[in-house]
């Protein structure tokens, strides 16, 4: 690259980042564009010893988009969470609009879009938002980059977007993407569940430590991804946190309740995913080689303290194989073998999940008729099974309602065991504007 | 010489009652293909109603590109549950789909292809077929109505969801006007039918497009605007990269 060229994109780097800074400048901002969706949902539970109402989340979203000029884009939107149940403990509280009426408000994403930064063939995109890597069906083990949103159990496939700078550059069908996070999000966790995913660590007095705000804790990842062929594949590494903390520290002390201290380790994950079909049969693989830091646990009973590894620093494979067809009547049939669930690490402590999705509709897509079955292998002999069926009427544009169930079975020690008690039937009703 | 002389008119008068003397079917099937091929590329705005057996509409607004027989690149505008939503077809084993609310392009199995296109009656097949020669042979021809009807066998080893097609078209033109699909137990279940011919930047082109299911008795209607024809749109704009940015 010669000088002057340096100078111009040097001046086209400062033109856009002033463009930022000030609003976008003189750049005519086009009519905003609002949407979003309210969504209604009712859960009754009857996996315990009586049926209730889950305190479940309704959900507001709403969205602006606005594109400024031909290379600019804005996009935000707020999550609004409001419950259906008080919060009230004493006359205080009936006082409190947040206590009568709990709700949850944030920023699920904001971000700006920049096409053909500095360079016509390099696109940004930087502030919060979802970046969702690996071409297996909602099963990935190489998407590290946002975290877990465990918050609905029912939709425990879902991600939290996370604060990232990310660059895609286009090489004709090949692209490299780079993105780096300041820090660590943690994972969302269900209201009053995180045992349902952590285990009995989720049952303690806890403390997490969050790594330090320093550029040296911050994440970063690359990614290629390309076709040959009628092949389409990528390459990954990324450098960053698990976003599901471990137990660190762990105090029994009699009559004390137990207490333990969780940190974030440090992980790598070097991963690669492929996709293609064969006689229209949809085929992919995606596997990520975790590289984890070793951890050490400190345990304290009844004053007398002793260490040991709680976490080997030996890496270990997940992955997803699966294929997808849509048969002649219709029916679609969706099936994965997912090694190592999202919670899952270290080689001796992935179990095998297979999934068998089926889908048709019917009254020309009125009705959605969805059979999803889990069959969960642990350590190749304790089994647990989940059956989730939804019927979806979706006659009227812009609304659907649906009712299914998440019914599950498991024996000892198997993940879907500990969800048992929380078999649920739910209604749904959801409007798009 | 002059023998010809008087045989002429009777030639002249075969050949406007018999346009097609002298053509096989192939040919004729190869000259539709031309006038639906006959622009480098294509761009407009479609509006679909969707009308059910009680009458009940729904309405779709779409942004159609395509070039050459293979890219295409359909995105909804409305309505706004799937506002966003963006399917790319390279080849026709190379098919993508983008769901906004996932942020994640998704590749599909050709497979789907024989399945509605969100809820129209159009199949994704149907909506990306420009060329019918190339899975199809032109087994018969006949003239019904002042129009070209051709018998369409699917070729050996072509993935094609129909037993086989009967299609019309302009004598004039070459122009497409209707198409009869049949399914594999022969039966026929659907129709096309392309009307508001016109003349545009040269090329013609059907303006409206009613495709019927007849056992569902479920209709849609497509009605193209703001069509534009060789904008010189690259081979990029059929890309991945396209396909997540925002219409605007």
């Amino acid at each position: 690259m010669n000088i002057e060229r340096l100078i111009s994109c040097a001046k086209k780097a400062t033109f856009i980042s002033v463009m930022l800074l000030t609003g976008f400048g003189t750049t005519a901002i086009a009519q905003p564009d609002f949407s979003g969706f309210l969504e209604l949902d009712k859960r009754f539970v009857t996996g315990g010893d009586s049926t209730y109402i889950d305190n479940f989340y309704n959900q507001f979203r709403l969205e602006m988009k606005a594109p400024v000029g031909s290379q600019l884009y804005l996009f935000s939107s707020l999550d609004f969470r409001f419950y259906d149940f008080p919060k009230t403990q004493s006359l205080i509280d009936l006082e409190r609009m947040e206590s009568q009426f709990p709700y949850d408000l944030s920023v699920w994403e904001a971000f700006i879009d920049v096409y053909g930064f500095l360079s016509e063939d390099l696109d940004i995109r930087v502030g919060k938002q979802r970046i969702a890597w690996g071409r297996a069906d909602k099963l990935n083990p190489t998407d590290n980059l946002n975290p877990n949103d465990f918050s609905d159990l029912v939709n425990f496939t879902e991600m939290v977007p996370s604060w990232a700078f990310k660059g895609t550059w286009y090489f004709g069908n090949n692209r490299l993407t780079g993105v780096w996070l300041p820090g660590i999000t943690p994972v969302l966790l269900p209201k009053n569940g995180a045992n349902l995913f952590l285990g009995d660590a989720g049952t303690f007095d806890d403390e997490l430590q969050l790594p330090e705000q320093r550029p040296k804790n911050s994440m970063f990842a690359f990614r290629w991804d390309g076709s040959i062929e009628k092949w389409d594949y990528s390459l990954s590494y990324f450098n960053g946190y698990d976003d599901i903390p471990i137990p660190v520290k762990m105090s029994l002390t009699p009559p004390d309740p137990p207490q333990v201290e969780m940190k974030f380790p440090r992980m790598q994950v070097i991963g690669a995913d492929l996709v293609t079909e064969i006689s229209g049969i949809g085929l992919w693989a995606e596997a990520g080689l975790f590289l984890p830091e070793e951890v050490e646990m400190v345990s304290e009973v009844n004053g007398i303290s002793s260490r040991e590894t709680q976490f080997e620093d030996e890496p270990y494979v997940k992955f997803t194989l699966g294929g997808d067809y849509t048969f002649s009547n219709g029916i679609y049939l969706n099936t994965q073998w997912m090694h190592g669930f999202f919670t899952e690490r270290g080689a001796g402590e992935l179990n095998n999940y297979f999934i068998v999705q089926l889908e048709k509709d019917y009254f020309n897509e009125d009705v959605l008729i969805t059979l999803g079955n889990t069959l969960e292998v642990n350590e190749w002999s304790n089994l647990g099974y989940g059956f989730s069926p939804e019927l979806t009427y979706q006659a009227i544009d812009n609304f659907d309602a649906g009712i299914g169930a998440f019914l599950v079975w498991g024996e000892q020690g198997t993940l879907l065991d500990r969800w048992e008690d929380l078999d649920q039937i739910f209604v749904r009703f959801r409007i798009d504007f | 010489m002059r023998r010809f002389k008087s045989i002429l008119p009777i030639l002249i008068l075969i050949f406007y009652a018999f346009p097609s003397w002298g053509q096989t079917p192939d040919v004729i099937l190869s000259k539709i293909d031309s006038v639906q091929n006959a622009f480098s590329d294509m761009s407009a705005t479609e509006q679909m109603r969707l009308i059910d057996e009680e009458n009940r509409i729904k309405e779709r607004v779409v942004e159609i590109q395509q070039k050459g027989k293979e890219l295409r690149m359909v995105r909804f505008r409305e309505p706004a549950d799937v506002r966003g939503v963006g399917f790319l077809r390279l080849a026709s084993d190379r098919l993508y789909l983008y769901l906004p609310a996932f942020r994640k392009v998704r590749r599909i199995a050709s497979s789907a292809t024989n399945e509605n296109f969100m809820g129209t009656d159009f199949t994704y097949e149907d909506m990306s077929r420009s060329s019918y020669s190339e899975d199809y042979l032109a087994r018969d021809m006949s003239m019904q109505n002042g129009q070209y009807r051709l018998l369409l066998e699917p070729k050996s080893g072509a993935d094609v969801n129909y037993h086989h097609l009967v299609i019309f078209a302009d004598t004039s033109n070459y122009v497409l006007r209707k198409v009869e699909f049949y399914n594999r137990e022969e039966e026929k279940t659907k129709e096309l039918t392309i009307n508001d011919v016109e003349n545009i930047d040269g090329y013609w082109m059907g303006k409206t497009m009613s495709m019927k299911s007849l056992e569902e008795n479920h209709e849609t209607v497509l009605k193209l605007s703001d069509i534009r024809f060789d904008q010189g749109l690259s081979d990029s704009e059929f890309s991945q990269r396209t396909l997540k940015r925002p219409i605007r």
